[in-house]
């Protein structure tokens, strides 16, 4: 029997001999095509790009994006099939979430007459040359002086203390204060030229990149960015220049004890201070793994400290030159996720797209307009930049928090959290009925006896009055009375009536409540009783103990105690808690034209610029909204995930919110006013053009 | 250690290598991708990049070893293309796929282009460049115990896939 060595050698021969035969026939017109074409070039420029073709690119993009949503809506009707048509025009952009994978990979496929289908798994996270994703709305945080090589960029790389930006020509270093990033920047000239596509930075002032040694061998130097040796190396390894000379973008990146090549996770230099001595990261590092699919494009992004992968799709045009360009080894991030980049080729074009991977599996492509490239992407952060002039800018990529409008519309006053009464000039006005008030019974608990705050609000559109103390019940699920007050209790029977003009609230201090009864008693309704009505609304207090924690000895009496009451009071402004909107730079988002009739749709972005900002149920604002005469008053969508949305410091969130035009709106160019209520904050704008017609 | 070599940037000295390598360089291509003409593209490109970098490439020891890394990781983008592409390439060019006109070259071939990436690399300059497991292993950046792993495993997966016996070579090197 033949042997696969004898098949193999046999094959190969054969196999050398015709590309001979061919090479023969190339080498002199391969050598001009060289020859024509530019000199050799020192190293491997990062090129800048220029802004100008996304002015053609976005008008192209409105024209083909309908057509692109009717022919995908029109093929995902009883399907999950990703449909990414051909295009007739120019590319356009769209993104995508996962959706729930059904086993075998799903894939469809649609031709048009002047471009070639495209195939997307249907559980992919995908970007594809027809179809660009949203661009990135990149801010711009500081700048650097650019290399005097308008070909070359500087590397990037951000450590837990600072953004690093190497000219690698000057060999000089620029470190800006990544929490202060307006002070003025530092500058360190550095003993090692830097080579290569991607350096580190950190634990500590400690840099980390490569060098060209002679021949094959190449380094992996630590250089001190602080301290006696600022600028010198402290710390070296040799590592393979075969491995290292096209090594893909974000190759080096920070592993559990040292610097690691991200393909591999090999590790290549552990982590030093800036004496060279050994030092640690101080934290965990997150490890991903990606590994090509047998599609071309097609990555498989693993996650080994997750329970999850991210599948990506990444569609160039198959026709265009360059569309085997590899994209970036992922990189995690500090929440979980990864960020992985890579620029999408068309014929006419190279698109820089960026991938932001959430935690939780899905995630989000975005394109780099204007010029904005990645520079870098870390566990402490993703750094953009692009080349204006004489300066790079350097912007940060946050998180892809964004948040879905909450339509629950929200009027100031209107939330317990926010309870006030309102100044009145009535000295008395009619009794308030159980009809119009709103009831909105809390618990405070304090060395283990747990009182109740009954509020009221005037949701009437008169002014009326609250007086003495309010008659109330707490009732289990079958509506018997668990416990309830006792008038022989009240406090005070002097005190004065409250007039509640509309949405004005006054409050009753109820207590102490049966809170911590073993083995029943609990409640689970509130019943109220005012004016001859009462109001009866869920609400649990007094549930029992965990069966688990509850001490029999320690059990109090079957019938709890009768609910003392206090009468009704006004309400004075909280003045305690500054208002997040004083630390939190606000933006609009928004189209820049909506047609009268249509619904406006924007982001509100919100960045925390110098400290950690949280939204919960207490500071999630009543915003309203204004745009010529359409305007709305809404509560934010704050507490949509886990009750609260922390803004850390230089991220941004956003929040999609929204806002019906009338028809007869006014046409031209308007004012769109966002502004926070509650808490208050200053009024953001932006321009929107109302036009009639599309 | 002698460090921050300066570059070599002779032309000369890349317009020999270019003499030198582009048939084999072809037939990598060629035989990972299964098209002749796309496996001359993708031969010229890798040393238009090398010319594009000749300063830092040309100071290699070896730059031949880099040049095939990048021929391969080309070849692999290529082939990974190649399931959308094929029905266009065969109304194209209705005989494409191999440089050898014998059926027994062309299943060889096909088997090899159907090996997990890494196996299909190894075999395909274990035979093709007839090359040593270290010189493998220099290419694909991966230790050489590695490359003696995918040509073990590639031998076994070829041998099941072409009725051929499974023979260790005793030359591997």
């Amino acid at each position: 029997m033949t042997t696969i060595d004898e098949l193999g050698r046999r094959a190969a021969e054969a196999a050398r001999a015709d590309a001979a035969a061919l090479a023969a026939t190339r080498v002199e017109s391969g050598l001009d095509r060289l020859r024509l074409g530019d000199a050799p070039a020192v190293g491997m420029p990062r090129t800048s790009r220029d802004p100008r073709r996304w002015v053609m690119l976005g008008t192209a993009m409105a024209v083909a994006a309908a057509a692109i949503i009717a022919l995908v809506i029109n093929a995902n009707e009883g399907e999950s099939h990703r449909v990414i048509p051909g295009a007739t025009s120019t590319q356009v952009t769209t993104a995508s979430t996962p959706v729930a994978s059904t086993g075998a990979p799903d894939t469809t496929e649609l031709t048009t007459p002047t471009a070639p289908a495209v195939t997307v798994p249907s559980d992919a996270i995908a970007v594809v040359y027809l179809a660009l994703p949203p661009g990135y709305p990149a801010t711009p945080i500081a700048s650097v002086a650019a290399p005097a090589d308008p070909t070359q960029m500087p590397l990037v790389a951000m450590s837990d203390s600072w953004i690093v930006a190497v000219d690698t020509v000057a060999s000089t270093a620029t470190l800006i204060n990544r929490y202060s990033p307006g002070d003025p920047p530092q500058q360190i000239t550095l003993a090692a030229g830097l080579v290569g596509t991607s350096i580190a930075a950190g634990p500590g002032d400690v840099l980390y990149g490569m060098v060209q040694g002679n021949g094959t061998d190449m380094w992996l130097d630590a250089i001190a960015l602080s301290g006696d040796r600022a600028g010198q190396v402290v710390a070296s390894a040799a590592v393979s220049a075969v491995a290292f000379v096209e090594a893909p973008a974000g190759v080096l990146g920070h592993g559990p004890d040292g610097i690691i090549d991200r393909r591999t996770g090999e590790l290549l230099l552990g982590y030093v201070d800036v004496d060279g001595k050994p030092t640690s990261l101080g934290r965990a590092a997150h490890d991903l793994t990606a590994v090509s699919g047998s599609v071309a494009g097609d990555v498989n992004v693993h996650d080994p400290d997750g329970a999850h992968d991210w599948h990506l799709a990444i569609r160039s045009d198959p026709a265009s030159p360059g569309a085997s360009t590899t994209e970036s080894t992922p990189a995690p991030s500090s929440h979980g996720g990864a960020v992985v980049w890579t620029d999408l080729q068309s014929s006419t074009s190279t698109e820089p797209v960026v991938a932001v991977l959430a935690a939780d599996g899905t995630g989000q492509w975005y394109s780099l307009a204007d010029g904005w490239q990645v520079a870098a992407s870390d566990i402490d952060g993703t750094i953009l930049m692009r080349r204006t002039g004489n300066t790079v800018e350097l912007a940060r990529l946050d998180p892809p928090q964004r948040i879905d409008f909450l339509n629950q519309p929200a009027a100031p006053h209107q939330r317990v959290e926010y309870a006030v009464t309102l100044p009145t000039t009535l000295t008395s006005a009619p009794p308030c009925t159980i009809d119009n008030l709103a009831v909105a019974p809390t618990t405070e608990g304090a060395m283990g006896t747990t009182y109740g705050v009954l509020s009221v609000r005037n949701k009437g559109g008169q002014p009326c009055q609250v007086e003495g103390a309010p008659n109330v019940a707490l009732l289990d699920d079958a509506g018997n009375v668990v416990q309830s007050t006792d008038p022989a209790l009240l406090a005070d029977t002097s005190a004065p009536p409250v007039v509640l003009e509309p949405d004005s609230w006054a409050t009753s201090v109820l207590g102490p409540i049966a809170g911590n009864v073993c083995g029943g008693n609990q409640s689970s309704q509130f019943r109220v009783s005012i004016g001859g009505g009462d109001s009866t609304i869920p609400y649990e207090v007094g549930r029992p103990l965990d069966p688990q924690q509850c001490d029999p000895s320690n059990r109090q009496a079957a019938a709890p105690g009768a609910l003392a009451v206090q009468p009704f009071a006004a309400v004075q402004p909280n003045t305690d808690g500054a208002s997040p909107f004083d630390s939190l730079h606000v933006t609009l988002d928004a189209p820049a034209a909506v047609r009268a009739g249509d619904v406006l749709r924007y982001d509100v972005v919100m960045t925390a610029p110098d400290s950690e900002q949280s939204l919960d149920s207490r500071t999630c604002p009543v915003y309203s909204e204004t745009l010529g005469t359409a305007n709305g008053q809404f509560l934010l969508n704050c507490t949509s995930g886990n009750g609260v949305v922390v803004i850390g410091i230089g991220e941004s969130v956003r929040f999609h919110v929204e806002l019906p035009i009338p028809a007869n709106a006014t046409p031209g160019a308007t004012t769109l006013t966002w502004t926070p209520i509650e808490p208050i904050g200053a009024p953001i704008t932006a321009t929107v053009t109302i036009s009639t017609t599309i | 250690m002698a460090r921050h070599a300066e570059a070599s940037t002779s032309t000369a000295n890349f317009e020999r290598l270019y003499r030198q390598d582009l048939s084999a360089l072809i037939a990598l291509a060629t035989t990972m991708t299964g098209n002749r003409d796309v496996g001359a593209d993708l031969a010229h490109e890798a040393l238009a990049r090398a010319y594009r970098d000749w300063r830092t490439v040309g100071s290699l020891d070896r730059p031949g070893a880099w040049i095939r890394r990048v021929v391969i990781n080309l070849a692999i983008d290529a082939h990974r293309r190649r399931a959308r592409e094929a029905i266009a390439l065969a109304r194209l060019d209705p005989h494409p796929i191999v440089a050898s006109s014998e059926a027994v070259d062309v299943a060889f071939w096909a088997a090899v282009r159907a090996l997990p990436e890494r196996q299909r690399a190894a075999v395909t300059l274990y035979y093709v460049e007839d090359l040593a497991v270290a010189e493998i292993a220099e290419i694909l950046g991966v230790a050489p115990g590695t490359v003696k792993t995918s040509l073990f495993m590639a031998r076994r997966s070829l041998a099941a896939s072409l009725g051929a016996e499974e023979v260790l070579d005793d030359n591997d090197r």
